[in-house]
């Protein structure tokens, strides 16, 4: 069987993958990029299913500098710069895999504009967005019937 | 925070997690305990609070718009329908669900227009 790691910040995708895509995937799951490498090296992953805000997560666990993106993007203001850390969380913790070689195939369930999507595909590969929890979406992006 | 991120998080915090399940509830199946314990949070547990009253806290800093209003009516009438939702009487889910996916719709239509 194959396994679907799922990465967010609840335990919302869990619930819908392990009620709807049970049947056809084993379901892990990792609540950061630290966890999910740490899943990946220990159990492998065939197809990742990410969230893509992280409102939830504590800003030690969330990937990427803050004190660099707020001097980088924001003019050193820390609130924003978390505020787009959290709001751009699971892509930046694709780029965290992909850098390290994984390069399954990403589910996202989010309804990114079309040049959005154009953007992290030219970056991150092998990449998918259903706009909402639509099971048999998602089966048909990871290439299920 | 603009409008447009006004407008996204409210699509993605109630819009997308309202319509988890109902979208993809079995047609004409009797609803499980399972599936119907999913429901209930998806509608009256979204993150510790009912999809109301999440949708008024995020929908405050938005303009007046009609879809709001719609919205706004239709988590009410979810609100209403709790006690046959969880005692999983099947008109009561049927029409759970179609709100949770009209609601779906309304807000992810609103967050399509405030984007640039």
């Amino acid at each position: 069987m194959r396994t679907l790691l799922v990465i967010e910040d609840g335990t919302e995708y869990r619930e819908f993958a392990q009620l709807f895509l049970g049947p056809d995937f084993a379901v892990r799951s990792a609540v950061s990029a630290d966890e999910a490498l740490a899943e990946i090296a220990r159990h492998g992953a065939d197809a990742l299913l990410i969230d893509l805000r992280f409102d939830r997560a504590p800003p030690e666990a969330l990937t990427g500098d803050l004190d660099a993106t707020a001097k980088r993007l924001f003019a050193g203001d820390r609130a924003r710069a978390l505020r787009y850390l959290q709001d751009q969380q699971g892509a930046l913790i694709l780029a965290r895999l992909r850098a390290a070689g994984h390069a399954q195939p990403a589910v996202f369930v989010h309804d990114f504009p079309p040049r959005r999507l154009d953007n992290l595909r030219k970056l991150y590969g092998a990449v998918q967005a259903v706009p909402s929890f639509d099971a048999a979406a998602i089966r048909a992006a990871l290439g299920m019937k | 925070m603009s409008e447009q991120g006004h407008a996204a998080r409210l699509a993605h915090d109630v819009g997308k997690y309202i319509a988890r399940t109902a979208r993809n509830l079995p047609p004409g199946a009797p609803l499980d305990e399972e599936l119907s314990a999913m429901l209930a949070r998806d509608l009256y547990d979204l993150d510790g609070m009912r999809a109301s009253e999440r949708f008024a806290r995020l929908a405050a800093p938005l303009l007046r718009d009609a879809r709001l209003d719609e919205a706004r009516a239709l988590l009410a009438e979810v609100d209403g329908l709790e006690p046959a939702l969880r005692a999983r009487d099947p008109a009561a889910v049927a029409r759970a669900a179609a709100i949770a996916l009209t609601v779906e719709r309304l807000l992810r239509a609103l967050a399509r227009e405030a984007a640039p």
